[in-house]
């Protein structure tokens, strides 16, 4: 009796699981309703997979980048030591680039100029914050005298102030106690070039006639003794005129950019070069 | 401190000042370590000590300085003897304090050196001096001073000297 009984439920469960089966088979079940119910089972279940993923991941992670690459470590190590060395070795060469480029600059000027230069190199600044200046590996053993013009490429640095044997100090033209004359290329108006506070320069003394305008460049005029005529010394900016002033002043940009300069030359003499 | 390192010190400053320091100068100031120097030398060790370290650290300064000759010498004994006068008041120091004493240095170190200017050559406005070059320098020179008491003399733990010894004796 109790098996006839255990047989029929057995038929009954595997009735009623076919019948489900095909009841959820029908497209029309398909819909919407059903999958709305299996919502929540995916999100726990796929919140469970994700779960085990990434723990199966991180581990698999673990042992490939920690566990079982024990020459990784060593290999790192030397290519970063190889970085560092191929790093530390282009910027040499770009180095030795720069320095080629401004070092043919300055042998193309030294070549082309008509008057007798010496090339030097910037070993310092002044300490002080009162004064500009810049001391260079070339003195009076090199014929380097207290008075001579200091230049570079882009136009005038200054003026030797002192001469020691193997060293000279040289004034740039954006300390306050420099006076260089100067005139504007366009409108030929003379003035003096002498520096300010603020590390910049102006030129003084414009006449009050002169047209002189923002943009204008400015050149020695070669009256002052070191530089020879129309070296370029730097573009001018705003012309002021204070009342009852006789002549018209312009703050000056100077071509230089004095925080940079590595080598400058000396004008050892304004005769021209045989 | 031992007696050559101090020497060692001097002898570095001037090169220090005139190369590395450039790369740290904002609107073309920089801090001036020689003030620094005589200062910490004045405070700590007494105003005579002061005098002669501004005066030895002054010379060399004026050597590779465009301005007269002199000029550093006088300001840089001047700002030792006050630093020493300065130290007389105080047992020990805070990081604060030197800060603004070295602040204070500094002002009337560039007050003087403009003072000089206007009297030999003239022409110098008092505000522009101030604006672009005595209160840059003081600040800069006040942020320096901080780093140095805290990197250096708070750490080395130098304590100041007795009146009845004598500073910097070789041990």
């Amino acid at each position: 009796m109790l098996r006839q009984i255990i047989n029929y439920r057995r038929f009954i469960v595997l009735f009623l699981i076919v019948l489900l089966v095909t009841v959820l088979l029908f497209p029309e079940l398909q819909k919407r309703p059903i999958y709305f119910l299996g919502r929540p089972v995916v999100f726990v279940i796929s919140g469970l997979q994700k779960g085990l993923t990434w723990i199966g991941g991180g581990f698999g992670n673990a042992w490939e980048g920690y566990i079982n690459l024990v020459s990784v470590r060593r290999e790192n190590e030397r290519l970063k030591q190889d970085l560092a060395r191929l790093q530390n070795e282009t910027i040499q060469l770009q180095e030795a680039a720069l320095a080629h480029e401004r070092l043919r600059e300055l042998l193309d000027l030294k070549k082309t100029a008509a008057h007798r230069l010496l090339a030097a190199a910037v070993i310092g600044r002044d300490p002080s914050n009162w004064y500009r200046t810049l001391m260079i590996n070339k003195g009076s053993r090199d014929g380097v005298a207290v008075e001579m013009g200091v230049i570079t490429p882009a136009g005038v640095v200054g003026r030797v102030l002192k001469a020691g044997p193997a060293v000279s100090q040289v004034l740039l033209i954006t300390d306050r106690n420099s006076a260089v004359a100067a005139l504007i290329q366009r409108t030929r108006d003379e003035g003096l070039v002498e520096g300010t506070e603020n590390g910049l320069a102006r030129i003084k003394y414009l006449s009050l006639l002169a047209d002189a305008t923002e943009g204008d460049l400015v050149l020695t005029s070669g009256l002052t003794g070191s530089f020879p005529k129309g070296l370029p010394i730097g573009t001018l900016g705003r012309v002021t005129k204070k009342d009852l002033d006789l002549f018209k002043q312009a703050e000056l940009t100077p071509r230089v950019d004095f925080s940079k300069i590595e080598e400058v030359l000396v004008v050892v003499s304004l005769d021209e070069q045989k | 401190m031992n007696r050559w390192t101090y020497v060692l010190i001097v002898l570095l400053l001037v090169p220090v000042q005139t190369t590395w320091l450039n790369e740290i100068s904002l609107h073309a100031v920089k801090p001036d370590l020689a003030l620094l120097l005589v200062y910490f030398t004045g405070f700590y060790a007494g105003e005579i000590n002061g005098l002669l370290a501004g005066w030895v650290v002054g010379a060399l300064m004026d050597l590779f300085s465009g301005g007269p000759f002199a000029l550093k010498i006088a300001t840089l004994a001047v700002a030792g003897l006050l630093s020493g006068l300065m130290g007389r008041f105080f047992l020990n120091t805070t990081a604060a304090l030197t800060m603004g004493m070295v602040f204070l240095l500094s002002a009337l170190n560039g007050i003087l050196v403009f003072s000089f200017h206007q009297w030999v050559l003239g022409g110098i406005e008092f505000t522009e001096a101030v604006r672009w070059t005595i209160l840059p320098e003081a600040l800069y020179n006040m942020a320096a001073g901080g780093i140095v008491f805290w990197a250096g003399v708070g750490r080395l733990n130098i304590k100041k000297s007795r009146l009845d010894e004598a500073p910097f004796q070789s041990r």
